[in-house]
């Protein structure tokens, strides 16, 4: 089924930079995980490597397939992702927390991630499938919000607000990409918006909090305002020139929290400064107008959708992400997708590649 | 199926809507450029040194704390070793159960460990639960350390005031850092001085902290985000403080406040020499070493309300009517004004008539004609009643001011000056003028007069000396941990009374005979081998109002004073003695002074006359022997 002349239409920049990104995050994880010592477990870099294996293993079997075929698979994977999240709902592992995974052997699943990728070929589909109806109104929007808040009310009740938060806006965006009259549009945005005082009093104490410090840090401290704070020394401790690549104190007497998965950027550019994190950004946002571009070349609808939810998911983010290590977002636990360390994640974003791949090599109307 | 899914209209349509997508997050990630160049450029330097404050902690040394000497070096203040408990919360696995022990074995309520806990930065940081644990608890902490996990006993130099209660007032104590006196001292040196730290609060300990203190020493080290200590970075040496070298002598204060007693009041024991305070006694009073460890509440609200107001120092805050002693100011001015000489003979009856009104002579006998010294020596204030009609309010105010009244004598910031009425005092104050009528009484010290026992020990020191008024002094020397004199004290002579050598002399003259000659009222001071020189003075206690006038329906018991200086011929030692609301007169004192003069003299006491021990002195000078004046 593979297409010949694929490897010709290869979107170079695409790869280059996702390998760029993939690569600057192990090096920041390994730098992030230097400091523990004794630790008897895999360091964590290790494991990423292995994670990035299997990745390229699932990106390379998802080009096999036009994306037209793979989109069969659509519900079975949905429906498996969720059967996942109600078991951890459950009985998934407890860390910090958060039930987030499930234990098979040696791996440790998170199927919230597998989820995004589920729900953006499933939202796809379904919008592709009813693609007359344009352009589409609210009422018309009933099944695909109900396979969209389902899995995201699951995801939140983790809890794991951001990747929930994630999912609404991969839902949003997808609507609008399949083309929504705009009376619709407002109407969504003024219920969105009136959900948010909804929404905040069924937030947790510490959730609430996270929001007020990114106002007011000095509320606390020591408190819920320390994350913040910590991150914001240590991006701004990097100056120019960075502490070097393993330099970071930031990093290495971990004051920094969670440093090697959500707040990965900080150490990054605590240790290569300005230079280094404004180009990681720049790249990130090469490799971001790509995934773009793959949508708005994309042969049909369902590419563009495809590569439309894809391109939001990474988008939306890495906004978040860099926004929050940077003290302009709460802190409200979304990885940096490609460098955070997390083996799920990193499954399903070069899963989510792969298919991106896939329909940028299909984008001329050559049907197989 | 391919049919449906290829849209003539379809790149047309998304066109826009992915410009859109474009244009969001080209937005975003421009801001998020700014964001980066604002924290990592602009402001780098700022966080750089936010990220060394987080990665490095001092950990103060604190220096030792100097001595306080007595003058021959005997120690009266040092610091012993104490035990204080802290609690790390991090490491405590059931903190309720735990705290519940520690407050039954402590003593605190378990509320208040609470809070402390609460108020804790981090989990990770040591709480200081209690300072200076007893002995007991201690033993039985180190012995159920196992079971007490996060909890830890860490030894401090602890304040040891070794005489108790004794001198309280002047050597003063110490008490936890304010957070107005952290941020002045900080910004004044580089002292390190911390949250939570002890400094001198009151008396010779506050006034001379930054002698005492020493240089407290620092530990550099890196630590993590759990406080854990990773390396040592740099230390700085911790420097001793100097010790205070006092003029005090601790026998004779031990002797004072022994003979003082329980009554309320104050001696002081000074040199007239030069100043020096040999003892300063005020009573009642309190223990500085319960402030050493931090007081609680509870307890300081008790020394605060206590009525007889043991925080108060009497000796130099005190002011009371000097009563008879202030016959020695009328004398003076008298003598030098010329309304009288030594020889003038004036009468002594029962009662001075003035106005309409009849003032009365402490005797009822009439005591016939007396010159100046009988009339010091039997207290005759009949006569004084005279001279101070022939003087006049402001020229009696002039020279008790010639001899340090009305104004605090230089001796301590927290010292009371008294009052010196004139007639601008009272235009001034009560608005009226001053009546000759109210002159009578000044000649017997009563009236709106008021001293400290201080003014008194200047006071009858400028009588000895000639006439020097000084700055009383009890700091001799400090002296470094090498022995370095850092300061030292020289006599300050503040003023010189205004009297001529033979106005001293015949007053000196009426002081003698108040103690050696029959019918002196001093003569239970009397010691034959060194002549010692004094007055009695007995106030008659009234409450006045602010603006000094009696609140009727007012009586309190008398306050005495005795004055009194020896040798004669030679004067080394001045004593002033005052008791407050004591009910008896001056005289009852007399054997106080003596006791003092012996002591100080050396000489022993003769063994069938006088009382075998202090005991028995004791039971003499509370005995109930009134009515001389």
């Amino acid at each position: 089924m593979a297409d010949r002349r694929s490897l010709g239409n290869l979107d170079w920049t695409l790869l280059i930079t996702t390998l760029a990104l993939i690569g600057a995050g192990i090096l920041s994880i390994y730098s992030a995980s230097r400091g523990v010592s004794g630790s008897l477990d895999t360091p964590f870099f290790v494991k990423q490597l292995w994670w990035l294996f299997f990745g390229v293993i699932a990106a390379t079997v998802v080009l096999l397939f036009d994306y037209r075929t793979l989109i069969r698979l659509a519900y079975p994977c949905y429906a498996l992702s969720l059967l996942g999240l109600i078991y951890v709902l459950f009985l998934g592992r407890v860390i910090s927390g958060a039930q987030r995974w499930i234990i098979i052997g040696p791996l440790t699943l998170q199927p919230s991630e597998f989820m995004k990728i589920s729900l953006i070929l499933t939202l796809a589909n379904y919008f592709e499938q009813h693609e007359k109806t344009r352009p589409w109104n609210l009422r018309d929007l009933f099944i695909p919000a109900v396979l969209t808040v389902f899995p995201a009310l699951l995801i939140a009740k983790e809890p794991d607000l951001g990747t929930a938060l994630v999912i609404l806006i991969i839902f949003a965006t997808m609507a609008f990409i399949a083309g929504m009259n705009p009376k619709s549009i407002l109407l969504l945005a003024i219920v969105g918006l009136g959900l948010i005082p909804l929404g905040w009093s069924h937030l947790m104490d510490y959730q609430r909090s996270r929001i007020l410090t990114l106002f007011n840090p000095e509320l606390d401290p020591l408190g819920t305002g320390y994350h913040l704070l910590q991150s914001k020394i240590a991006v701004g401790s990097g100056g120019l020139w960075g502490k070097g690549l393993w330099g970071g104190t930031q990093s290495r007497l971990n004051f920094l929290p969670e440093k090697h998965t959500d707040f990965i950027f900080s150490v990054f550019s605590e240790n290569m400064g300005f230079l280094g994190s404004s180009l990681l950004l720049i790249l990130y946002f090469i490799f971001l107008m790509r995934t773009i571009d793959v949508a708005y070349r994309a042969r049909d609808s369902l590419g563009a959708l495809l590569a439309g939810g894809i391109a939001c998911m990474f988008t939306f983010s890495a906004a978040v992400n860099v926004a929050m290590t940077v003290g302009l977002a709460p802190v409200v636990g979304i990885p940096l997708p490609l460098i955070s360390y997390g083996g799920s994640a990193l499954l399903a974003s070069l899963t989510a590649i792969g298919l991106l791949i896939n329909v940028h090599q299909r984008r001329f109307k050559f049907s197989g | 199926m391919v049919k449906n899914r290829i849209n003539s209209d379809s790149p047309e349509r998304f066109q826009s809507r992915f410009f859109f997508l474009v244009l969001l997050t080209s937005t975003v990630f421009f801001i998020l450029l700014i964001r980066l160049w604002y924290l990592q450029v602009i402001n780098g330097s700022y966080f750089r040194a936010l990220a060394e404050e987080n990665r490095f902690r001092e950990f103060i040394i604190k220096s030792p704390r100097g001595k306080i000497l007595d003058r021959n070096g005997q120690i009266l203040v040092d610091s012993r070793p104490s035990f204080n408990l802290y609690l790390r919360p991090e490491d405590v696995p059931d903190l309720d159960e735990t705290l519940d022990t520690l407050s039954h074995l402590l003593d605190i309520p378990l509320e208040k460990l609470k809070e402390k806990v609460k108020q804790s930065p981090s989990s990770y940081r040591s709480v200081l639960l209690k300072r200076d644990v007893s002995r007991d608890s201690v033993a039985y902490i180190e012995e159920h350390l196992l079971d007490l996990p996060g909890v830890t006993l860490d030894v401090e130099a602890l304040r040891n005031y070794r005489y108790g209660s004794m001198a309280a007032h002047l050597l003063g104590y110490l008490g936890e850092i304010t957070d107005r006196q952290l941020q002045q001292l900080r910004n004044r040196s580089n002292n390190h001085y911390f949250l939570g730290e002890f400094i001198g609060q009151y008396g010779l300990e506050k006034a001379y902290e930054e002698y005492l203190r020493g240089i407290h020493g620092a530990r550099q080290v890196e630590v993590d985000a759990l406080g854990r200590e990773l390396a040592l970075v740099s230390t700085k040496e911790t420097y001793p403080g100097s010790d205070l070298q006092l003029t005090l002598d601790l026998d004779i204060q031990r002797l004072a406040e022994s003979l003082l007693g329980d009554r309320t009041g104050s001696i002081i024991v000074m040199d007239p020499r030069d100043g020096a305070i040999l003892a300063l006694v005020t009573k009642p009073s309190y223990n500085p070493n319960q402030f050493a460890s931090g007081i609680q509440g509870e307890k300081w609200l008790a020394l605060l309300k206590d009525p007889k107001k043991p925080l108060h120092s009497r000796a130099l805050q005190g002011q009371y009517p000097p009563a008879s002693v202030f016959k020695i100011i009328v004398a003076a001015a008298a003598l030098e004004e010329g309304v009288i000489t030594p020889n003038t003979l004036l009468g002594c009856p029962a009662f001075y008539y003035f106005g309409n009104r009849a003032y009365r002579n402490w005797k009822k006998e009439n005591q016939g004609p007396q010159n100046l010294t009988r009339a010091l020596a039997t207290s005759c204030d009949t006569y004084f009643y005279q001279v101070a009609v022939r003087l006049g309010v402001d020229k009696i105010g002039y020279y008790a001011k010639g001899f340090g009244m009305g104004k605090p004598t230089g001796f301590d910031p927290m010292e009371k000056g008294g009052l010196v009425p004139t007639t601008e005092w009272k235009r001034r104050v009560r608005g009226e003028p001053w009546y000759p009528g109210e002159t009578v009484s000044l000649g017997i010290g009563q009236g709106p007069y008021l001293v400290t026992p201080l003014q008194q020990a200047i006071m009858i020191s400028a009588i000895a000396n000639g006439g020097k008024i000084y700055k009383p002094y009890v700091v001799r020397k400090i002296v470094t941990p090498e022995g370095k004199v850092v300061y030292e004290h020289k006599p300050e002579l503040v003023s010189q009374a205004p009297v001529k050598p033979e106005t001293l002399d015949a007053i000196r003259k009426g002081l003698w005979a108040v103690v050696n000659e029959s019918g002196g009222t001093g003569g239970r001071a009397r010691i034959a081998e060194l002549g010692v020189a004094g007055k009695t003075g007995t106030a008659q206690v009234v409450r006045l109002d602010r603006a000094g006038n009696r609140v009727p329906g007012s009586n309190y018991r008398d306050h005495s004073w005795f004055v009194s200086y020896a040798p004669f011929n030679d004067p080394q030692l001045a004593v002033v003695i005052f008791a407050e609301n004591s009910g008896v007169g001056g005289s009852t004192f007399g054997p106080v002074a003596k006791e003092i003069f012996l002591q100080y003299f050396h000489i022993p006491k003769p063994a069938p006359h006088a009382p075998p021990n202090l005991q028995a002195i004791h039971t003499v000078a509370s005995g109930k022997q009134n009515g001389e004046n």
